[in-house]
């Protein structure tokens, strides 16, 4: 369980995130959805412990995160950013192997190889492992680079709960991609398993969320689950967009036309 | 291309020949069997029976040590700066220390005079290693102090500080070289540019300490470096305290360009080019990358130092006009090469 109380953030002047209350159940896929600048990613960096200078509390389990050592959060917590400039050559079963960092000391042990094989077929990324990762393309890095996040967290811990956490993840993607994605994570999610992304589009949040939650101007807007929550009215508040929920015969789940 | 053992095998097996033709080539050669001679006298305690023996043992084994270590350390300097700042294009010395340490010595040189005589028998030959030393560490103090900030010290933050540093205490050396006379401000100009001339015992004993501490954190340090090739907050979530393990990599690279540059001037070029010379070879994995630059950073000082005595022999030419001479051009055929295959992708 991941609970956040009272989340209140500023940058100098600028209120960011106010007054955030959220519990994230485990073995829930939840979506954060928003408008450019809505706080999305500082959510996300709070929660997961990169940003550390805000006010309320941040429970994993119920400790606090502050009180979590780095290394020691770092066997069940990843996290998918967006930044994929890496300065130097490198290739990407390097790359990958980092993914399973927090879990040995010197030299990985087989259990370690035998993670990042796993992870390496199921994302069908086997053609990729000798390449340099800078050579690769923008939605090639994005697999390569979920698969690390995807090693770190791929087996059940000493911990109660493993927390993924994807900032955009989808980006970069072609639609398949995208589907594939989605569906593996999905696949992945198991009872002790808290997994957060955000994502832009509504019709992924439809389909695929458990949970989803609507950030605007730093507040949370609405949160729920996606069929009972998201509503046109919802759209055309937070987006400022007039949109239409359609039904598609045989599809379980509505979908958006803008 | 060739795996990483052949690598390993082949450079070290340059290391060892380039090393034997160091210790005998110079202005004065040294055959085997002298150094045998030597080598045997010296375990017997008797005194060298020959001039050459005395070359050996005082002259060309301290230098080729101090060479050998001082290169090695120097390219895991330019490893660690270039891995924490996540920046190819920066040297050891860049947060100040270099700067530092010549702005220190130049002091020297040129105050150095004033000393009455009987300090200057006592402490002379000490007092630019000292000053040295000590104004690479007060520069690099200033920087992390100045860049520091309550809620979050920026890497990029140290870094400018740092160029503004350097600017500064390279000032301070030319207004040093301004006043100075004529000879003063040759030393000056002579330490700028390095050289290995005045090596001793003393001085391969107290770097190779530092090689030993160097080489024990190699191995802690091998993971957050890999780590911060994905970003900062990438290596955060892969466990690595930052705040704590940039307070430690910069402490031990100061105490490294400082030592070094103390004892031997500075040294440009060599831990620059040499981390990208060896990733060519091995990649950029750290576990790969540090003990090879050890090897090949070695090798070339070891190589640039060859040169410096030969080339004008009996004379000695500054090594620091070697290194650069031949590092500029290498490391612009690098850049070339890497742009080139950026573009073509």
């Amino acid at each position: 369980m991941l609970k956040l109380q009272d989340i209140n953030y500023t940058i100098g002047t600028k209120q960011i995130l106010s007054g955030i209350q959220i519990n994230f159940e485990p073995g829930k896929l939840h979506m954060i959805l928003g408008p450019n600048g809505s706080g999305k990613t500082s959510l996300l960096k709070i929660t997961s412990g990169q940003i550390q200078n805000f006010n309320g509390s941040v429970f994993y389990d119920n400790h606090l995160i502050n009180q979590i050592p780095a290394a020691t959060l770092a066997t069940y917590r990843s996290y998918l950013s967006q930044q994929n400039n890496i300065p130097f050559p490198l290739t990407v079963t390097e790359l990958i192997q980092m993914g399973r960092y927090p879990h040995y000391s010197y030299e990985p042990t087989k259990n370690d190889f035998k993670v990042i094989n796993e992870v390496v077929n199921k994302l069908e990324i086997t053609h990729l492992l000798n390449r340099d990762f800078n050579t690769l393309s923008g939605g090639e890095q994005q697999r390569v680079q979920f698969a690390r996040v995807l090693a770190q967290v791929w087996e059940k811990g000493t911990n109660n709960s493993r927390y993924l956490f994807l900032d955009e993840p989808l980006n970069n993607l072609d639609i398949q991609y995208q589907k594939y994605l989605l569906q593996t994570i999905r696949e992945f999610i198991k009872e002790d398993l808290v997994v957060i992304m955000i994502v832009h589009d509504i019709n992924w949040a439809l389909a695929y969320a458990d949970k989803v939650y609507f950030l605007n101007k730093g507040t949370l807007v609405a949160q729920g689950n996606p069929a009972d929550i998201i509503t046109t009215h919802l759209i055309a508040d937070v987006f400022k967009v007039e949109a239409q929920l359609i039904n598609v015969p045989g599809q379980k789940h509505a979908v958006v036309a803008y | 291309m060739f795996n990483n053992k052949s690598i390993y095998i082949f450079s070290s097996i340059a290391l060892c020949l380039i090393m034997l033709a160091s210790i005998q080539w110079g202005a004065v050669s040294i055959t085997n069997i002298q150094m045998a001679d030597a080598v045997k006298h010296f375990f017997q305690g008797k005194t060298p029976s020959s001039i050459y023996e005395g070359v050996f043992l005082q002259i060309r084994l301290p230098r080729v040590f101090l060479c050998l270590i001082s290169g090695a350390i120097l390219s895991v300097s330019g490893v660690f700066m270039q891995g924490l700042f996540r920046n190819p294009l920066v040297e050891p010395g860049i947060i100040g220390t270099s700067a530092g340490a010549a702005f220190g010595a130049s002091i020297v040189f040129v105050l150095a005079v004033y000393l009455p005589m009987d300090w200057k028998a006592l402490v002379g030959p000490l007092l630019v290693p000292l000053f040295a030393f000590l104004g690479a560490t007060l520069a690099t103090y200033l920087v992390y102090m100045i860049s520091k900030n309550h809620q979050k010290t920026s890497i990029l933050s140290i870094l400018l500080v740092g160029l503004a540093i350097n600017a500064m205490g390279l000032s301070g050396m030319g207004f040093m070289t301004y006043i100075a006379r004529d000879p003063q401000a040759r030393s000056i100009n002579f330490w700028n540019l390095g050289t290995f001339s005045g090596a001793n015992w003393q001085q391969v004993f107290i770097v190779l300490a530092l090689l030993i501490v160097v080489i024990f954190s190699i191995f802690k340090f091998i993971k957050p470096l890999n780590a911060l090739l994905l970003g900062e907050e990438e290596a955060l979530y892969l466990g690595v305290n930052i705040k704590q393990f940039r307070r430690k990599i910069l402490i031990l690279n100061t105490l490294m360009v400082a030592i070094i540059t103390s004892f031997v001037g500075v040294i440009g070029f060599v831990g620059l080019i040499v981390p990208h010379i060896v990733r060519q070879l091995v990649g950029s994995d750290h576990k790969k990358l540090l003990p090879m630059s050890m090897l090949v950073g070695a090798s070339v000082l070891l190589l640039a130092d060859l040169a410096a005595r030969l080339l004008l022999a009996p004379s000695e030419i500054p090594i620091g006009i070697i290194t650069s001479l031949v590092g500029a051009p290498i490391f612009i055929f690098l850049l070339k090469k890497k742009l080139f295959i950026k573009s073509d992708a």
